[in-house]
């Protein structure tokens, strides 16, 4: 076992325990809801009802975005019990997974995550874990130049290869978030097993091509 | 409020859990029994059951041992899992199994009410087909619709 399997699987258990207690937040407040429908305006007057009802609902929305983590979650643990090498990986799933994890550290660089949709799922040969941490640099280039960019991931293909479109839609760094991912040497990378590109999407724009594949090289 | 007929068997080793949900079913007309293990689960279900929503994950018997039991057992009992654990790989062998469909914490209440309800359909129907085929002589396909027989040679029996 090596330390990446290590870390799957007691992030897996950890996310199994986590969904429980998610579980039982839900039931709980979801039961307390149902409680204060049925007293109606008889044991607490209409406002009083009117704000439980509010805080119960916060709390179920609360458990929902739980949930959507511990999907997250439970993916890298997937990823990361995988042998090296094996694949494939849906990259739609991997930009929104990485959009959900980063998103505290986003927000505390003040980068917008979000990833678009796609009409069908595009598969890339390379690990998951590969994947993320390729977005996680292209974060890190952005933030290295102050952040405040929204960044919109969407798993797709250029030609024939398989990646993630990278889009800089708005934001009052946007400029500089483009010149930073603009001819960025850090992403030429190849690694063992696989190799990440960063080039313009098609013509000069706010979008760039992150680039993901399988080679036979020993890498850095 | 208005009774439903659907015999529901909840079974999960998380109790606060398992006797919450219990407690809302019953709020909204349904009869919803607890078992907080596989050995309790399989002697619960010999009583009139229709749908059981069950954990995968429990100390002794885990969800698929029981899964495999019910559908050896009690073939029409509809199961729908519920489950904190899991990814597509159980999903997969949850289905392959028998199971009627895969769910994971937390719910909505109302998802999986959808989902009893459309189990326990389903289970009338499976139920009439049977009979019909039975009723033309046809005891061999009676039987697969009743037993899903190609599921059963799953998962090491």
């Amino acid at each position: 076992m090596n330390e990446s399997q290590c870390m799957a699987r007691l992030l897996a258990s950890a996310v199994h325990d986590m969904r429980n207690v998610l579980a039982v937040i839900r039931e709980s407040a979801g039961l307390a809801q149902d409680l204060a429908s049925l007293a109606g305006g008889k044991a607490m007057p209409a406002q009083g009802a009117e704000r439980l009802s509010t805080a119960l609902g916060e709390v179920q929305r609360s458990v929902i975005q739980g949930a959507a983590l511990s999907e997250a979650m439970d993916y890298m643990a997937q990823a990361g019990g995988m042998e090296s090498g094996v694949g494939p990986c849906d990259l739609a799933r991997v930009s929104r997974s990485f959009c959900l994890l980063a998103a505290r550290q986003a927000r505390a660089a003040q980068i917008h995550l979000s990833s678009g949709a796609t009409e069908e799922p595009v598969w890339a040969n390379v690990p998951p874990l590969a994947v993320l941490r390729s977005l996680l640099e292209v974060f890190d280039l952005c933030a290295s130049v102050g952040g405040q960019v929204d960044l919109r991931l969407t798993a797709g293909r250029r030609q024939k290869e398989e990646g993630i479109i990278i889009e800089a839609t708005e934001g009052a760094n946007r400029e500089m978030a483009l010149a930073a991912m603009t001819g960025s040497p850090m992403l030429n990378g190849i690694r063992p097993g696989w190799r990440a590109v960063l080039m313009p999407w098609r013509d000069a724009g706010p979008r760039f091509f992150l680039s993901i594949s399988a080679c036979d090289t020993e890498g850095e | 409020m208005t009774k439903e007929d659907i015999k529901i068997l909840l079974v999960d080793d998380e109790k606060q859990f398992v006797d919450t949900l219990s407690e809302r079913l019953a709020m909204r007309g349904f009869e919803a029994r607890v078992a907080y293990d596989g050995p309790e689960a399989l002697k619960a279900v010999d009583q009139p059951t229709d749908v059981i929503v069950l954990d995968l994950r429990m100390p002794g018997m885990d969800g698929f041992e029981v899964l495999r039991n019910v559908k050896k057992s009690n073939p029409l009992v509809q199961v729908i899992i519920l489950t904190g654990h899991g990814g597509d790989a159980e999903e997969q062998t949850a289905y392959r199994m028998g199971a009627y469909n895969f769910l994971r914490k937390p719910m909505d209440i109302d998802e999986l009410l959808n989902s009893i309800r459309m189990a326990y359909r389903d289970k009338l129907e499976n139920a009439m087909v049977a009979v019909s085929l039975a009723e033309g002589g046809d005891f061999d396909s009676a039987r697969d619709v009743l037993n899903e027989k190609d599921v059963l040679e799953e998962h090491g029996k």
